[in-house]
């Protein structure tokens, strides 16, 4: 036998050490516990924090709608005001005729409806008659808002 | 072969074994645990199934330690339930290839990377021939190469003459140069 065969069979053969799962398997080891990789738990909770900014942010816009079309209504510039939906687009009709291109941009509690009036631009804003509430609460047309703009 | 002198500390173990000190048997593994799954390894060339023998015979140890009489080394006892642990599992028809394991490790291996791609390649080429050896031959082999055992520890070991062992050696020596015959040269890098 060659050499160089020896010497091959000798490197390739060579022994190894065990692997630690085998004192496991033979109970001279506790197994490893799990552990969630943190680069996940990162990760997850750079996407809540933008999640969570993003609501926050819309929140905040919500408010500011609602305050704005409170102020409206506190300035007497409003020119009608209903808890009845059929009566809200009738006078939308009759003010502007036929909506084109309308859109409900948000319907949490206060909402703005971009409206195509003649050759203008308008924009409805809607809010509940009542106090200032966030969200959609449930008084007397708790969904006046929503069937208005879903009926445009 | 001195590992298998059985040593004071090597009675003391296997006492401690028989009354079934934990420690003993920790003691036990420890000593052994490297040997016993290297031959099982490059018995079999596949790392679960030497998992699996190397634990299979580490529970014969342990379950047998009443059986051995001391008529034997100890470590040639340890060495016969290894070769039958081996020679007992059938082999699978299928075979892992640690693709990612051998790629990790070449990568945190220090040096040429070259070098050891090739040094890896070369292993797994002399790995696979001899996985294509009888099996009485392919222990023969490893307990030679692996275990740098004499003939006459290998005779001992499988209980057959030095002249059975030196003739397997020789079929396995003609068959293995035939298959990596053209790989001479290639390892020197």
């Amino acid at each position: 036998m060659s050499d160089w065969l020896e010497r091959e069979l000798a490197r390739g053969l060579a022994p190894l050490a065990a692997p630690a799962n085998l004192r496991v398997r033979l109970g001279f080891a506790p197994a490893k516990r799990w552990e969630f990789p943190r680069v996940v738990l990162a990760v997850a909770a750079a996407v809540v924090l933008v999640i969570g900014g993003g609501y926050a942010a819309n929140r905040t816009a919500a408010l500011d709608l609602h305050q704005r079309a409170r102020a409206l209504r506190d300035l007497e510039a409003v020119e009608s005001t209903s808890s009845d939906p059929v009566v809200s687009v009738a006078w939308l009709h009759r003010e502007a005729g036929q909506p084109a291109g309308a859109r409900l941009l948000r319907c949490d509690g206060g909402a703005s409806v971009p409206f195509q009036a003649n050759a203008g631009k308008a924009t409805v804003l809607l809010a509940h008659a009542g106090p200032a509430v966030d969200g959609h609460t449930p008084a007397a047309a708790p969904d006046a808002g929503c069937h208005l703009c879903h009926s445009l | 072969m001195t590992w298998m002198v059985l040593q004071g500390s090597d009675r003391d173990l296997i006492e401690g074994c028989r009354r079934g000190e934990r420690e003993a048997f920790h003691a036990l593994f420890e000593t052994y645990q490297d040997k016993i799954y290297s031959i099982a390894l490059r018995f079999s060339g596949n790392e679960a199934l030497a998992m699996d023998i190397a634990q299979d015979t580490f529970l014969k140890l342990f379950s047998s330690m009443a059986d051995f009489r001391g008529d034997s080394s100890f470590g040639t006892w340890v060495y016969r339930l290894v070769v039958n642990s081996c020679l007992d599992h059938k082999r699978r028809s299928w075979r892992l290839i640690p693709i990612a394991d051998d790629v990790m490790a070449l990568l945190r291996a220090p040096g040429d990377a070259l070098h050891g791609l090739l040094h890896s390649e070369m292993q797994g080429r002399v790995q696979g021939a001899v996985e294509k050896l009888p099996a009485d031959q392919r222990i023969v082999v490893v307990l030679r190469y692996t275990e740098g055992l004499a003939y006459e520890e290998i005779a001992t070991v499988l209980g057959c003459s030095i002249g059975t062992v030196a003739s397997r050696l020789n079929r396995a020596h003609k068959a293995l140069g035939r298959r990596l015959s053209h790989l001479k040269g290639s390892s020197h890098v």
